[in-house]
């Protein structure tokens, strides 16, 4: 294919970035709704997430196809460049946040056939607070807001607080309580999952910080997941 | 269907002074318009002020569309108007869609916007909406799915949604394909769907809460009227924890009653403009008796010198502020010392070089400043600290949920629902703000709300 014009790059690039959005608005929407079948233990709910998934992957593949041939159609100018790149790297954080959804749904459904526990609440607390940051980011990247992009990226130890919390309290009733050692399992990594929305929302925050700026983002995010060395309560096991 | 610019232009010019198609295609427009404010003003169905305003907006409506029938003495300049983008072309609409409470959005039929009110710019989370996919501003798969269908030939269609922000919303879209423009009119289904939901949640959990309460009360009337039939002194005892069981609930179905009623709520903005500074003085000198009882001292600090103004609901700020100071007089220690301060942009830090590092929850400055789409400057905070024991780092982040205490012996005993703070949350929440908690062992514990300041020309 020979080079294409300044026109045709916009009307593609354009064309990308809506279909980014649209793709974008599906996986909040996968989101959301798993942290709400999760919630309301909505089996039939969960099992149509499922399927949902597949249509995120259509368009993250209908996506990388476009962002390839746009790259391989000739040179393109240095901000164009950043757009497209950054297309890119969203493109992959919000399939990935995707497959998330799909899990905590799957995991919902093993969850949901189990007696209901009390660690659902502070797990149902982590999704919500996942969803408000997946939504912010979305937000900052619609209105391509820097600030809003760093307010973000620093806010992400909140789901990390959250996540050793909601960690502590499984682990412990896990000891007490070991009938239900499936379930606990299960909302161990349903945690796990919305803890790490919280990191691809802060890769789309570097995303922003690359396409407005050309720069990585300048200083280290604080990394405050502490549970790798995490242990149950002495006083749990005597 | 799919002119070009220059044909379609062509085909204008060719039809002279008789009525352009531009002109027809506006008309059905208006039509639609009025048909949809028809529409909504009766599914508003009581008569209220916002009625009143309708029927002069149908009126307006009606004035804007004599005035496109009238013939045109420069044709010239109309037809220059017209081979402008649509979004001038529909002006005169524009402002009368404009004054519309509920979102509307207009659509070329590549599902980009030409137009859309005031009620669509604050509805929307993004901005600028002019030029921005529909998928862009409205989040909302269903949505942009529904247009797709009606873009492939359908005339409307009606689907709902839910929005996603602190505080969600159920909404209802309308899409309407007018000539090659889609509208898309929303209407907020909130306050209905809401009620049936707490309603539900009110009922889970009071009928929890109250059950050991309540089992323990009928246990003191057993043995009352058992055993200690005879046994006055016994009976004075039993009769004392009964009383303060009693007011324990009483003060929990209370503290329940505002939640729901706060979280109802919850997705209609206030309006009233109200001093934080103000209020905040109030909060102190009603809960004088209390900080008196605990001989607690409260050190008040108003930054601004008269501009602390915010947009909100007094009684619930009042709320807020109150359920904040009484908790730092409960967990604040011995004879508590609380700061209290009013001021603009980020809330000081309980910084330290000493002893055990401090931990944050919950909405920073900055977070809460991008979630209202204003500065960091333009944030008016209300602080209330404590120099008490402090609060563990894992406890931290869910304090504002919903009976998760701390200390459950502590907060009985002082008399604590386990609601305080998720009753400030949620009215934070209302009034579209932040709300952090910052804590270090053995430093004490800092609650900041954040709010949006009244711009100056308003």
């Amino acid at each position: 294919m020979l080079a294409q014009g300044y026109d045709n790059i916009v009307v593609e690039r354009r064309s990308l970035e809506n279909e980014l959005a649209r793709m974008a608005a599906s996986v909040e929407s996968q989101l959301q709704g798993a942290v709400t079948a999760f919630e309301r233990r909505d089996i039939v709910a969960a099992e149509r997430l499922i399927e949902g998934d597949a249509r995120i992957d259509e368009y993250f593949s209908d996506i990388e196809a476009k962002v390839i041939n746009l790259l391989a159609a000739g040179k393109l100018a240095d901000g164009d460049l950043r757009k497209v790149v950054s297309i890119m790297k969203v493109n992959g954080e919000l399939e990935r946040v995707g497959d998330l959804a799909k899990n905590i749904a799957k995991r919902t459904l093993v969850v949901s056939r189990e007696k209901s526990a009390s660690p659902n609440v502070g797990v149902a607390r982590m999704g919500r607070a996942s969803v408000l940051q997946f939504a912010d980011i979305l937000n900052a990247y619609a209105s391509r807001n820097l600030d809003a992009a760093k307010a973000v990226w620093r806010g992400d130890d909140e789901l990390d607080e959250l996540y050793n919390s909601v960690f502590r309290e499984i682990i412990n009733k896990l000891v007490s309580d070991p009938n239900l050692a499936n379930a606990f399992i299960h909302l161990v990594f349903i945690a796990k999952n919305f803890e790490r929305v919280g990191d691809h929302a802060t890769n789309i925050a570097e995303a922003i910080h690359f396409e407005l700026t050309g720069q990585p983002m300048p200083d280290l995010r604080p990394k405050s997941d502490n549970t790798a060395a995490a242990t149950v309560d002495a006083g749990l096991l005597d | 269907m799919a002119n070009t610019p220059d044909k379609d232009l062509e085909k204008r010019l060719s039809i002279g002074n008789t009525l352009s198609d531009a002109r027809i295609r506006d008309l059905a427009a208006m039509v639609v318009a009025g048909v949809v404010i028809g529409a909504w003003a009766m599914s508003v169905g009581e008569v209220t002020i916002l009625n009143v305003s309708l029927v002069s907006i149908l009126f307006v409506t009606v004035g804007v569309a004599a005035y496109f029938m009238m013939p045109r003495a420069n044709h010239a300049e109309e037809t220059a108007l017209f081979a402008d983008n649509r979004a001038l072309e529909l002006s005169g609409l524009e402002s009368v869609l404009g004054a519309l409470p509920a979102p509307i959005f207009i659509l070329n039929k590549d599902a980009i916007i030409v137009s859309a009110n005031r009620a669509a710019e604050d509805f929307s989370t993004s901005s600028p909406l002019i030029g921005a996919h529909i998928a862009t501003a409205l989040r909302a798969p269903e949505v942009f799915e529904a247009i797709e269908v009606v873009l492939a030939g359908g005339v409307s269609k009606e689907v709902e949604f839910v929005t996603i922000s602190s505080v969600e919303r159920t909404c209802r879209a309308q899409i309407t394909a007018v000539e090659e423009q889609i509208i898309v009119f929303v209407q907020d289904l909130t306050t209905q769907r809401r009620l049936d939901q707490m309603r539900a949640d009110f009922i889970a959990s009071a009928s929890h809460e109250l059950r050991t309460p309540l089992a323990s009360l009928i246990g003191f009337i057993e043995t009352l009227r058992g055993h200690a039939r005879t046994d006055i002194k016994a009976q004075k005892k039993f009769l004392k924890i009964m009383h303060s069981q009693a007011e324990r609930m009483q003060r929990l179905v209370s503290d329940l009653m505002s939640l729901s009623r706060i979280e109802l709520n919850e997705h209609v903005p206030p309006h009233d403009i109200i001093d934080l500074a103000e209020v905040s003085e109030d909060v102190i000198e009603s809960l004088d008796p209390i900080l008196k009882a605990s001989d607690a001292i409260v050190d008040f600090t108003n930054e601004l010198n008269g501009g602390a103004n915010i947009v909100g609901d007094r009684d619930e700020i009042f709320q807020a502020i109150q359920n904040l100071l009484d908790n730092a007089v409960k967990y604040g220690g011995e004879n508590p010392m609380i700061k209290l301060r009013v001021g603009h942009g980020e809330a000081p830090s309980l910084t330290s070089t000493e002893g055990e590092p401090g931990h944050r929850a919950g909405d920073s400055a900055a977070q809460s400043a991008a979630r209202l789409g204003v500065s960091l400057a333009d944030l008016i905070y209300v602080q209330i600290r404590d120099f008490g024991p402090g609060i563990e780092r894992a406890d931290l982040p869910r304090l504002t949920e919903r009976f998760y205490r701390v200390n459950v012996e502590r907060s009985k005993k002082s008399g604590g629902t386990g609601l305080g703070l998720a009753i400030v949350k949620h009215i934070v929440n209302r009034h579209r703000g932040g709300f952090q908690i910052e804590s270090r062992l053995a430093g004490g514990t800092a609650f900041n709300c954040y709010f949006s300041a009244i711009s100056r020309e308003s």
